[in-house]
């Protein structure tokens, strides 16, 4: 046996059934978990044996240290008993059920409601339920959800114009706080001040306006009871959704399920981040990124071309590739660092202190944002896309080279029209390895301008348009923050979970097509 | 075709456009080259230029004075400076207070203590941060003078500080003039201990009632319990020389002639408790630091020593080092752990306390009458004839050297040196802990666990990979496993922290089982596969590893939880941790290296797997080919051929895997409990250098201590992690030249 | 003023390591000139000189002189792209451009900042029907020119090189990578292009010198040996060297 020594090949082929093990088995537990989050479950009704009930959809069953089986119940309805979850001793139930009746409401506070309606108000519709008008019931309330979204659109719009107001309201004490400063005539200020009362007034009306279309929305009332008999009040603005789980079709539990995943893509946070969507998340990692880019590509090619096409080749050329390439060995976080201490507290604090005085002690650019962070990322990642654009600049044979140099084209024409075009899927794999990892790092974005929730976004409607200066969020620090620095764990566990398959996902594209695309690139060059 | 070309310089415009482009695109590649290059080095150079100022020699920054007029400043009994230095309080032995703008240079104003015919102050100390000024007069009473600043502010903006002080009621103290006075104010009482020209010492203590008025109301007796205490006899032969009192107002100290300290719990009456000696001479001044759980001695030999009380006992930790003369005042420091020293030539020396580095050493000239330390802690003040001089430092980082940075240190509340990381806490007196060692510690432990994880998995992986597998399988596995290298390491650390870590904490018995199940296995494997091969097909080479050993091992996975749990329930109770702590005192954390280790295992495999396959699939074939021709199997040729061949790859591949796992921040701070704690127990967590500093560094101030002994630790862990990718990377370099020769 | 190509005193080296020793010879205008000689002997880098491709080896250390067309092309203020444009390179491994046929050819031309369409697909068809590939690829010029076989790829370099007008065309071992059926179609080439272009041509085939050039020069080990009319060399060699070569005695 040792001879051949099959057991040692077996040990290695067992260590390599091993890593793809562990690799299927993570990708695999979080896709398990995180596609699970969207589906709704049936919701249970359970009798204890003390002939109390609870409702609530049965989320896992456990030995605990007692060696007691014990199942755990979401029975959401925060507001009516302080916690979202139970758990139950196996022993003490005495039944199970399915009620078809049972509703489930996603609210915009609170959480999820589990329970039974008892009457609903509209307009000048009032129905009292009960098992005869279930259809009327829930088809008055679908209308009035219908009626809830145009009357949303036109919130937002108002929203936006208060926003604009608020905005010019901001500008104009700046001015202000500008004249006033360097001691200017009366004259101006005085207009100012007239502009600052017409906004004030034009702000008193879309405020009416906005209180009048919430009256309208509160105007709706749909009484409910939990399972115990207490009720509760909820009107149009409190409902995002509600569903009827328990008598829900296979057709129907995959549209609530797709329409859930579209909501988590394209919408904000809810409940400090543990329902709702990760757009923002989305939208600031993808704007981070193209900034990135932007500083990355530029930099990392000139150095390439530089090291490899103009600069003497020679011990010193290759003392600088081999710092290079360490540097993308080098820890992030000393990136971090040296963003917060350069960029921020340096040349941040020398922008504010030259442009925006007026600002101070607040500070504008002495502070993390997606600027800076952009900034630090783009170093962060230059190596990569160093080493891979000289890989390919490399790949152009000495013979195209001399070629066109033969033909009387000057360097620049020879890199512009041959070198460059060759080069550029290479130029490319490089750019999108970058890409990836600085969709997953977090460390340097924790210190140099990602934040929990963004207050507004960095792209947005007004003048300049692009806020360089703001912070913004991160799909990769959306799972630290969620994971760790949530109030209520278990309940942001499942929105974990989905966020970090959505990053898993874009981060396998963007490898694998990179790898797609080298392996194309060498087949090409065979030729 | 063909006309004849002129071949001299030509004067088309088109073609000297084609020259000015190429000369630009050389200037932009050149430049734009060199400059990225530049910034590269710029970063290092730049983390280790903020981290610098913690190990620079400080020294005065200026030295100024101004002349006073119309004092006569010989009859100076002592001087205080405000917070501004703006107004000097100039204490006559007359009991006049002289308040003096030095900005303006002229007398705001003048107050008078009352006293009796001849009598004049002998002593007078400043306490409370310059709030209060404690006065002993020749015959033997005590007062004391509560000062309010009143500031305001002219047309020009400039600053006008008007000083008022309120006297309180005398009391008797002693029949002869105090020499030496300290005073300390409680909830319980207010306390004044003096030394007399007699050399007694006395304690009056005036249980204090609610308003602090009463103090000032016009009869003494009508006041709750004055009680007087004469505790001279307590130091026998000794004569007393100095005082101090500790911060809680419970214990008094006394230093004597014969080098000792005396203490006193004077909580409820006075109870002598005991005393130390500290040097071998006389000491000539105490004086309690800043936080007040630490005492600075000075004594006629010029010794200073630094001693922590606790527990009714004093210890000396440290000396501190400079002066040969005796020393004549001690200062302390309001903001830093510092102490200023004066010795009778003149010299004078500010030491960290805490380090016990000199930090700063200048001379005063001679002929100087009194002094004063600035409360900003950033002057010495001296007044001679007739002007005041000021001496100007600016000490950013006391408390950091090389030594308190890497070795023991004795801090305040300890009883003996330590390791500490604790950068704060809520308290303003806190002394910072900033030893990096904890940290590099962790940063080692987390490596080391996480390497010891990944070694055997990946270079084992590796080997079958290349030398047991078919090339299309090949091309269909390497990727799988080198896809853990693009997961992001903040995925990792969550699934470590949220869902592993509580796995483990009630799964341990089990998890260990499966490795060594998994060796048993591992020995009946070729066994298993005599049998099954007849019924299985696999055309490609290393098929058979995947499709039987996959399963297999699941197999041996749900075994070894069935069987570890049934060996827990069976032999320890249902639980094994709880049985760990009562029988071996091994705490489990939940968060702890042996998670980390896993999930750091999972970011170094990819990396050790990669370059160590690359290393042994570019062994040159002829070397494999002529081992096989002679007869070999394929396992000895890949033992005693291929893997010595690539061993420098392989060891280039594990110095990068180390490198990658000394830098991991998320994992470490997702799930690795994060105390700063030095433990070599695998059971418990640990904080690394990387983890601290996306921690600490958001709320350092800027250009404080904390600040930039992070970024000194973003230069180390920088050093570290390019050192080691350099090292690989020559190693694999030379590996190429090698297999190019071969 | 002699036209053709003026070599006096050239001397280089790589480094410390000489490579030509104090060549002088006088290539004539308009003919085939055959530089032969054993590997390693300095053919490739004497004509590597002429159009100055040795500039891009740091290494290089040149002094003598070469003159075209009573120009010396080394001194500084000539410009050297404007010398390439003059003198075209066939190399000995063919390198096409990563482009389609259309677009090699064209290439040369746009540099010069020819826009006129017209006249590049002019140039394009006559440069091609010169080099004797035009009615093989006159009907896939969008092609991509690695579709096209080692022999046809060559004769495209050398209908790009000919495409920018040059007096004089270089080829460095232009048949070493190719079958005898095309090498033959190559040699044919060559003789119909001397009427138009000075050629010089290195090759270590003796048969193909004799067989396609007017005047050989031998070197070797970086001297010049001997150099006269091909039909001289072959028939009556001047040196005891030559002779030793020719007859297959060495090399």
């Amino acid at each position: 046996m040792k001879k051949n020594g099959s057991f040692y090949i077996w040990l290695t082929g067992c260590m390599m059934a091993l890593s793809v093990l562990l690799v299927s088995g993570l990708i695999g537990l979080v896709m398990y978990y995180g596609f699970a989050t969207f589906w709704q479950k049936d919701v249970a009704l359970v009798q204890l044996k003390n002939n109390s009930y609870i409702i609530g959809e049965i989320k896992k069953k456990e030995i605990n240290f007692n060696n007691d089986l014990t199942v755990q119940l979401k029975t959401g309805n925060r507001d009516f008993y302080g916690v979202d979850f139970r758990w139950i001793k196996d022993s003490e139930i005495q039944s199970i059920s399915y009620d078809k009746e049972i509703l489930h409401i996603e609210r915009d506070e609170w959480g999820s409601f589990y329970g039974y309606p008892k009457s609903f108000e509209h307009k000048d519709k009032k129905i009292t339920y009960n098992k005869n008008n279930k259809n009327e019931f829930y088809n008055l309330i679908n209308s009035s959800l219908k009626d809830k979204s145009s009357i949303a659109k036109k919130i937002n719009v108002i929203n936006k114009k208060i926003g604009e107001i608020n905005f010019k309201l901001s500008e104009l004490e700046k001015e202000k706080r500008v004249l006033s400063r360097v001691n200017l005539n009366e004259n101006k200020i005085t207009k100012l001040d007239e502009k600052k009362l017409k906004l004030l007034n034009s702000y008193k009306i879309e405020e009416k306006k906005l209180f009048e279309n919430i009256q309208i929305l509160n105007s709706t009332k749909l009484v409910v009871s939990d399972i115990e008999g207490a009720t509760k009040l909820l009107t149009l603005v409190n409902i995002i959704r509600f569903n009827l789980p328990n008598e829900l079709t296979l057709r129907g539990k995959i549209s609530l399920y797709l329409s859930k995943i579209w909501e988590f893509l394209s919408d904000k946070p809810r409940e400090s981040n543990t329902e709702g969507g990760v757009f923002p998340a989305i939208f600031g990692t993808i704007l981070m990124v193209l900034i990135m880019s932007i500083a990355v590509l530029p930099l990392g090619v000139i150095a390439a071309v530089y090291l490899n096409e103009y600069a003497k080749q020679g011990k010193t050329v290759a003392l600088i590739r081999i710092c290079v390439n360490n540097l993308a060995g080098v820890p992030s976080i000393v990136f971090g660092v040296f963003g917060l201490g350069f960029f921020i507290y340096g040349i941040g604090g020398s922008i504010d202190t030259l442009f925006y005085q007026d600002n101070l002690p607040s500070p504008t650019y002495g502070t993390g944002g997606i600027l800076w962070a952009s900034l630090t990322l783009a170093l962060l990642t230059v190596p990569v896309v160093i080493v891979a654009t000289e890989e390919s600049l490399n790949a152009v044979s000495k013979g195209i080279r001399d070629g066109s140099l033969a033909l009387g084209a000057t360097k620049w024409e020879t890199l512009r029209n041959i070198i460059i075009p060759t080069s550029l899927p290479g130029i490319l794999t490089g750019l999108i390895l970058a890409i990836s990892r600085a969709t997953g790092e977090v460390a340097p974005l924790m210190i140099t301008g990602v934040v929990k929730l963004a207050p507004s976004m960095p792209l947005d409607g007004y003048f300049p348009y692009l806020h360089l200066e703001r912070k913004f969020m991160h799909l990769g620090f959306h799972i630290y923050d969620v994971g760790f620095q949530s109030p209520n764990s278990e309940a942001a566990l499942p929105m974990v979970f989905s966020t970090a398959l959505l990053l898993i996902l874009i981060v396998i594209v963007l490898n694998s097509s990179a790898i797609l695309i080298r392996n194309r690139l060498k087949l090409k060059h065979k030729g | 075709m063909n006309e004849k070309k002129n071949l001299s310089l030509n004067e088309n415009t088109a073609f000297n456009k084609r020259k000015i482009k190429d000369k630009a695109a050389e200037y932009v590649f050149k430049l734009g080259g060199f400059f990225i290059i530049l910034s590269i080095i710029l970063i290092i150079f730049f983390i280790g230029k903020e981290a610098l100022p913690l190990i620079k020699k400080y020294s005065l920054i200026s030295k100024d004075n101004e002349k006073i007029e119309d004092i006569e400043l010989s009859k100076t009994v002592e001087f205080f400076g405000d917070e501004y230095n703006n107004v000097l309080s100039i204490i006559q032995s007359n009991g006049e207070i002289v308040f003096y703008d030095i900005n303006f240079k002229k007398l705001i104003s003048k107050a008078k203590l009352n006293l009796i015919d001849n009598e004049e102050i002998t002593s007078v100390v400043s306490k409370e941060n310059g709030k209060k000024y404690i006065f002993g007069t020749s015959t033997g009473r005590v007062f004391i003078g509560t000062i309010l600043y009143k500031t305001s502010y002219t047309d020009e903006l400039d600053r006008i500080t008007e000083p008022k002080i309120t006297f309180s009621e005398s009391y008797q103290i002693s029949d002869s003039p105090v020499k030496h006075i300290d005073f300390i104010s409680n909830d319980e009482a207010q306390t004044f201990v003096a030394i007399d020209l007699r050399k007694r010492i006395r304690v009056l203590k005036i249980a204090s009632s609610n308003e602090e008025d009463e103090l000032f109301s016009s009869n003494q007796d009508e006041n709750a319990v004055a009680k007087l205490y004469d505790i001279t006899s307590d130091l026998g032969n000794s004569i007393p020389t100095d005082i101090g009192i500790y911060y809680n107002g419970e214990i008094i100290f006394v230093s004597s002639n014969k080098g000792r300290i005396h203490y006193w719990d004077i909580a409820n009456e006075i109870d002598y408790l005991d005393s130390r000696r500290i040097i071998n001479a006389p000491i000539t001044k105490i004086e309690m630091l800043n936080g007040r759980q630490a005492i600075v001695a000075g004594g006629e030999d010029g010794s200073l020593s630094v001693l922590f009380y606790s527990q009714n006992n004093i210890v000396k930790v440290r000396p501190l080092i400079g002066h040969s003369n005796k020393i004549v005042k001690l200062y302390k420091a309001n903001l830093k752990k510092m102490i200023t020293s004066i010795d009778e030539s003149g010299n004078v020396l500010i030491h960290s306390t805490t380090s016990s580095k000199e930090l700063l050493s200048f001379k005063i000239n001679d002929g100087f009458l009194k002094t004063a330390f600035a409360t900003k802690d950033r002057a010495l003040l001296t007044l001679d004839k007739n002007k005041i001089n000021r001496f100007n430092f600016d000490i950013k980082h006391p408390e950091t050297t090389f030594e308190t940075i890497f070795s023991k240190v004795w801090y305040e509340g300890f009883d003996r040196p330590e390791y500490i990381w604790q950068s704060s806490s809520g308290s303003d007196e806190f002394e910072p802990k900033l030893s990096l060692i904890p940290l590099i510690f962790g940063t080692l432990k987390g490596a080391f666990y996480a390497i010891i994880f990944a070694i055997p998995i990946a270079i084992l992986a590796a080997i079958c990979v290349s030398q047991f597998m078919h090339p299309k399988l090949k091309g269909v596995i390497k990727p799988i496993i080198e896809v853990m290298a693009a997961l992001p390491s903040v995925v990792l650390g969550f699934l470590a922290g949220l869902w592993l870590a509580p796995k483990i904490d009630k799964l341990l018995l089990p998890i260990a089982c499966f490795p060594i199940l998994l060796i048993i296995l591992t020995i009946y494997m070729p066994k298993i596969w005599e049998r099954v091969k007849h019924f299985v097909n696999f055309k490609k080479e290393g098929m058979n590893y995947l499709i039987i050993g996959a399963p297999l091992i699941i197999i041996v996975f749900i075994l070894s939880l069935f069987i570890g749990n049934s060996l827990e329930s069976i032999f320890f109770n249902s639980d094994f941790n709880a049985w760990m702590y009562e029988s071996f005192q091994i705490q489990y954390d939940q968060r702890n290296a042996l998670i980390i280790g896993i999930a750091m295992g999972f970011a170094v495999i990819p990396i050790i797997f990669t370059i160590s396959e690359d290393a042994l699939s570019n062994v040159p074939e002829h070397l494999i080919s002529g081992s096989l021709a002679l007869g070999a199997t394929k396992w000895q040729t890949a033992l005693k051929i291929v893997f010595p061949s690539a061993s420098p790859g392989i060891f280039s591949a594990v110095m990068i895997g180390i490198g990658r796992a000394v830098g991991e921040t998320m994992i470490v701070l997702m799930a690795a409990g994060n105390t700063p704690i030095m433990d070599f127990s695998i059971f418990n967590g640990f904080r690394t250098l990387s983890a601290n500093i996306a921690v600490e560094i958001p709320e350092a101030p800027v250009g404080g201590t904390l600040y930039r002994t992070l970024f000194l630790s973003s230069f180390i862990l920088f050093c570290f992690t390019f050192i080691i990718n350099s090292i690989a990377e020559v190693i694999r370099i030379r590996l190429k030249k090698k297999y190019a020769e071969l | 003023m002699s036209k053709g190509i003026e070599i006096r005193n050239l001397n280089l080296s790589y480094g410390n390591s000489k490579a030509l020793n104090d060549i002088s010879l006088d290539i004539k205008e308009k003919q085939v000139t055959a530089f032969i000689g054993p590997s390693g002997c300095g053919k490739s880098t004497l004509l590597r000189c002429i159009n100055r491709l040795n500039d891009l080896i740091d290494s290089v250390t040149m002094d003598g002189e070469i003159k075209i067309d009573g120009i010396d092309i080394n001194s500084t203020g000539y410009d050297v792209t404007t010398l390439r444009r003059n003198v075209g390179m066939v190399f000995q491994k063919s390198n096409p451009f990563p482009m389609s046929i259309y677009e090699n050819i064209a290439y040369g031309l746009k540099i010069g900042g020819e826009k006129n369409k017209g006249k590049i697909d002019h140039v394009v068809e006559e440069s091609l029907k010169q080099a004797a590939l035009w009615e093989e690829v006159k009907n896939r010029l969008n092609d991509s020119a690695f579709g096209l076989s080692g022999g046809q790829q060559q004769r495209l370099c050398i209908a790009r090189a000919i495409a920018i007008e040059p007096t004089v065309l270089l080829m460095d071992e232009p048949c070493s990578a190719l079958d005898p059926v095309a090498t033959a179609k190559i040699e044919e080439l060559i003789t119909t292009l001397k009427d138009d272009f000075t050629i010089v041509i290195v090759t270590h085939n003796m048969q193909q010198a004799s067989r396609v050039s007017d005047y050989t020069a031998f070197l070797f080990l970086g001297d010049l040996i001997e150099y006269d009319e091909t039909k001289k060399i072959f028939l009556n060699p001047g040196k005891q060297q030559t002779n030793d070569y020719i007859s297959g005695r060495f090399g």
